[in-house]
């Protein structure tokens, strides 16, 4: 989701004053968009990721105004023939492959126009340019520049210019120590021997891309006239759909656009304008959306979308697309702006005629037996989380470190490090966080947990646990075992109880629970060391068994 | 309420005790008339106060208490009076008139302090405190003094201003003890009652000797007071949150669907690749995922390589494709899924399904979040497909409003939505009239050709993952998720809640 800041006056020029704001909610909401907020003058659009095209306001109007059926489908913008030329040097193909430029003369730039640049270029590196990995823009003016420019690599300590916003010239090893945005964006360049830079005729140099540009020829004002926009990144494909949602902004601005010839290992120009065909079968449509639509209709609804139809033949109707849509893959997409077009709510909704019988998974139907059963012993279910830590699983219940899966490093939340192992420390959480609540405390939780497992293509394996704890000042391991025994006649099994020492409960009142000769868990009254670690203030005993062993062992 | 009634109501307690106030109205008095002991006749009169037959009064009142060693003095003699007696004319040491006069040292300072104040005695000082008794010490051994008159009471007595009280409290020779009279008023229906003949005995318990013997044909059993209120219980419960869950679950049955599950741990490529999400999306950033420091295995070469395929060219779609190379090592990655369409991916593959079917999974996911009221890094999510053939998006808007309409939400809008993996991609928002706003329900859509041509699908899949965490919130009335789930659930809501109903 990206959110478009601007004003509804602004809308309302480049469209028709007639505009409403609520006929502008329900277009955006029918093309897939949302009016985020209103105050006063000033609006917010969230647009959804894969349309590039959307991210200007000018962009945003034409896709209205075709929605609206002012425009049918899209109005190419026109383009000047020029002699200016950009070179990519093979030696950036395995720095940062690709770079595209295109000249705009006769621009009009006003502060506010220059501030709606600025957060235009920040917003696509953020975005599209995915913190600008996949495109970084650079504007400068074309008046201190001399063509053919260059897109070539340099080693770093050889690379001094004055960057954009500094007095100083700084070699590039110093901008990725020093300046602000090169220590932000330094690990774009990580491990890189020589760095891309572009760079004039005479030496000059325009840009380090992805990191910064020169301040000398860098920097535009309302006096500057006349622009040379360039673009860098991995991929051609994706730097010409965003120059060709620059150079319509700039043609909507009432500019005039002129091409750079771009001399790579074959030749191209650049803005591309180059108009994608695509066709759609009528039927596939019907049947991917739901309604009969005749041919002329799905054409109606296409061009609202923004698309040119050229040609309906029998069932195929072949559609041009701008080149500033990049959501096109497959004729799904097509049939997905026919029902755009149409608008959703339209549609009649049917219930989908597939036969099948239900069936809850057999594991499930067990556990919830046995929840149910639970709460017919008295216990009332907690429901605890999955993510916690080292100190809870381990330190808080006197055990030794087992083997478990560790989150990487770059958690959000600082308190979580682990994935659980074993359930019962936090179902004691429920029971610290409830000591002011009456007793006894009959609490039980069925859960899973993961267990490390080198046999999975995961490495790892979910396992389901119970855990039951009772807590009160007069409580006794009879208790427990009782329930434990219970169970088992529940599900028919047979438990029992062998001594043995665990850390985490008092020395000789603790035992596994074996199942026939099989070990399925842990029953015993909790250490007051542990309690004293949680902080629980009643006498505790807990048990805690494998659910999926006793589920397996009964299927037998 | 009749008097009769009032009668039949009445515990044995109460028909014991009522006689008695015919003629008494304290608490001791009550006791000892009616051979009940003191606990007894308090809760009968809290009863038939709460019947409004009587009022108790409390009252508080302080009372003067010999202490042991008062009652010592008053038996024999004051100990100022003992230390004059053992004075003459003459100088006499301090020493001689302690041994003498068997007083302790206690004794002796007060004494001392005492006599002086009242200047009966001079005193030099010598080797030891030299001491003699002077004319007014003389007529002083002679009188009875105000401390020995006052001695002389009963007691206990009540406090009165007398100054002698303080001094003799603070000589510890008498304390103030604050003691509690119970009494009690009758009311008119109270003096009713006290009068009234109770009539012969009734039976408070039915008890199992009285059915054996069938004596229980000769008695008269108590009323109860049924409308009175009693302490609240509360049974072992489930928990309101998995109330929920199961609601949805028997929507999902109900349908005819059939249910899945899968691993929390996956390969990137089970959580995003398989299902064509590109290898640059922004949702496989580690600030949105959580990365485990660790590579799992990918499956089968040939699914690989067709998943491959679809990444960069489309396979056999008539797609573009992401035209971008497609990397192993990326999909190798373990992560904790961040969407249960994971599982989805994994059952097309495993159970080769190409035939009508529908699925269903209530799920566990994982987001890399700080944790907040309303945002927590582990949300419920119900996924579920549909597999038949030409499903379209009329289809999918008809699933989700029946299956919303059996939860009782039934005021819905649709709005197109981008997903990688599915197109068209659909939400659906619903109204919440109690706080006059719509809200988002489900994401859902129809599972892209690219997606689905790896694993030779040729049916068509309608697709959802739908916030079970939100349907919990709405069907249990709470608007924050910490409070329906997590540890710090207050467990009287657990105990308490209304069941969850849809």
């Amino acid at each position: 989701m990206v959110i478009i800041d601007t004003t509804f006056s602004t809308i309302q020029n480049l469209t028709t004053n007639d505009l409403t704001i609520n006929e502008l909610e329900e277009i955006l909401a029918n093309m897939g968009m949302e009016l985020d907020d209103v105050s006063g003058d000033n609006i917010k659009i969230e647009i959804t990721a894969e349309r590039t095209d959307l991210i200007t306001p000018e962009g945003l109007a034409r896709a209205i105004k075709s929605y609206k059926g002012i425009n049918d489908g899209f109005t190419p913008i026109k383009i000047e023939n020029s002699d200016y030329e950009h070179v990519i040097d093979p030696k950036v193909k395995s720095v940062r492959a690709q770079t595209l430029s295109f000249v705009v003369k006769n621009v009009k730039l006003t502060d506010e126009k220059i501030k709606a640049l600025m957060w235009l270029q920040e917003k696509i590196h953020d975005t599209y340019g995915r913190k600008r990995k996949k495109v970084s823009i650079g504007l400068y003016d074309l008046d201190k520049i001399s063509f053919p420019v260059k897109y070539t690599t340099k080693r770093p300590e050889e690379i001094s210019f004055v960057p954009l916003g500094e007095n100083k010239k700084m070699n590039a090893l110093e901008i990725l120590e020093h300046h602000p945005t090169g220590k932000t964006y330094a690990h774009l360049l990580d491990n890189m021997k020589e760095f891309p830079i572009q760079i004039d005729s005479q030496d000059k140099i325009l840009s380090l891309p992805p990191i910064i540009n020169s301040n000398d020829l860098g920097k535009v004002n309302p006096t500057t006239k006349n622009l040379f926009v360039e673009s860098t990144g991995p991929s051609k494909k994706y730097l010409d759909s965003i120059m060709n949602v620059l150079a319509s902004m700039f043609y909507d601005w009432g500019a005039k656009i002129f091409l750079v010839n771009i001399k790579d290992d074959i030749n191209y120009v650049c803005p591309d304008l180059k108009l994608t065909n695509m066709e759609v079968s009528l039927e596939f449509a019907n049947k991917w959306i739901g309604p009969k639509f005749k041919s002329e209709e799905a054409k109606i609804y296409l061009q609202k979308m923004g698309h040119n139809v050229k040609e309906i033949k029998d069932d195929k109707i072949d559609v041009e697309i701008s080149p500033t849509r990049t959501d096109i893959w497959h004729q799904v997409d097509l049939a997905d702006d026919i029902a755009r077009g149409f608008g959703y709510n339209n549609i009649k909704p049917k219930i989908p005629n597939v036969a099948s019988t239900a069936s809850m998974l057999p594991l499930n139907k067990f556990n919830e037996d046995l929840c149910n059963f639970l709460v017919g012993l008295g216990y009332n279910e907690v429901k605890t989380f999955a993510l916690t830590n080292h100190k809870s699983q381990y330190e808080l219940m006197q055990i030794e470190e087992q083997k478990h899966i560790k989150l990487g490093k770059n958690t959000a939340d600082k308190e979580l490090s682990m994935v659980r192992s074993w359930l019962m420390p936090e179902v004691l959480k429920a029971l610290v966080a409830n000591r002011n609540r009456s007793f006894p405390q009959r609490i039980f939780e069925l859960g899973t947990v993961i267990i490390p497992d080198n046999n999975a293509d995961v490495k790892a394996r979910n396992v389901e646990k119970l855990v039951c704890i009772l807590s009160d000042d007069k409580v006794d391991f009879t208790s427990m075992k009782q329930t434990i025994e219970a169970i088992g006649q529940f599900v028919g099994v047979n438990f029992s109880v062998k001594e043995f020492n665990h850390p985490s409960f008092i020395l000789g009142r603790s035992g596994k629970v074996i199942m026939d000769n099989e070990e399925i868990g842990i029953i015993g009254e909790l250490h007051p060391q542990v309690l004293t670690n949680w902080d629980v203030l009643t006498p505790t005993t807990a048990l805690e068994i494998n659910i999926e062993k006793i589920f397996r062992k009964i299927k037998n | 309420m009749d008097i009769k009634q009032i009668i039949a109501k009445l515990h044995p307690l109460e028909r014991q005790v009522l006689p008695s106030l015919k003629t008494e109205n304290k608490l001791k008095k009550i006791c000892q008339s009616s051979k009940l002991k003191e606990v007894e006749v308090m809760r009968a009169l809290q009863w038939l106060e709460n019947k409004e037959a009587l009022k108790i009064n409390t009252e508080k009142q302080q009372l003067i208490q010999l202490e042991k060693i008062g009652q010592h003095y008053k038996e024999h003699c004051l100990p100022e009076k003992t230390f004059l007696s053992n004075l003459n004319e003459d100088w006499k040491g301090l020493n001689v008139i302690t041994k003498k006069s068997k007083l302790s040292r206690e004794e002796i300072n007060a004494c001392l302090g005492l006599l002086k104040r009242k200047q009966a005695i001079e005193t030099k000082k010598g080797e030891t405190l030299q001491i003699t008794i002077n004319d007014k010490g003389k007529k002083l051994l002679q009188q009875t003094s105000p401390e020995e008159k006052f001695l002389q009471q009963d007691f206990p007595q009540p406090v009165t201003d007398n100054p002698l009280i303080k001094e003799l409290t603070k000589r510890r020779i008498i304390r103030i003890d604050e003691k509690k009279t119970i009494s009690i008023t009758l009311t008119e229906l109270g003096k009713q009652l006290s009068e009234q003949n109770l009539g012969g005995e009734v039976v408070n318990r039915l008890t199992s000797g009285m059915l054996k013997t069938g004596s229980w044909k000769e008695k008269t059993f108590r009323s109860y007071d049924v409308e009175i209120n009693v302490p609240k219980i509360s049974g072992g419960r489930r928990h309101p949150y998995n109330e929920a869950l199961n609601g949805i679950r028997s929507v999902f049955l109900e349908m005819g669907f059939q249910e899945m599950r899968g691993p929390w741990v996956e390969t990137a490529f089970w959580g995003m690749d398989s299902m064509w999400i590109p290898q640059d999306h922004p949702a496989r950033e580690a600030q949105d995922t959580f990365y485990l420091d660790q590579d799992g295995d990918l499956p089968e070469k040939e699914l690989v390589d067709k998943v491959k395929a679809a990444h960069e060219n489309g396979l056999n779609t008539g797609s573009t494709g992401h035209t971008e190379e497609w990397f192993p090592e990326v999909a190798s990655k373990l992560i904790l899924r961040q969407h249960s369409t994971a599982t989805t991916f994994r059952y097309l593959y495993s159970k080769k399904l190409n035939h009508d079917c529908k699925y269903f999974y209530i799920a566990n996911n994982f987001r890399n979040e700080a944790t907040d009221a309303t945002h927590l890094p582990e949300f419920g999510q119900a996924e579920g497909f549909i597999m038949g053939d030409n499903l379209s998006l009329a289809d999918l808007m008809g699933f989700i409003k029946e299956f919303y309409s059996k939860l009782g939400i039934t005021k819905i809008k649709f709005k197109p939505t981008f997903n990688p993996y599915t197109e068209p991609s659909m939400e659906a928002h619903y109204y919440n009239e109690k706080l006059g706003k719509w809200y988002s329900l489900i994401n859902s859509g129809i599972f892209r050709p690219e997606a689905l041509a790896p694993y030779g699908i040729t049916k068509s899949v309608i697709a959802w993952g739908m916030g079970s965490s939100r349907i919990a919130a709405i069907l249990t009335g709470k608007a924050k998720l910490k409070d329906i789930l997590g540890p710090e659930v207050d467990l009287d809501w657990i105990r308490n809640h209304k069941r969850v109903s849809l």
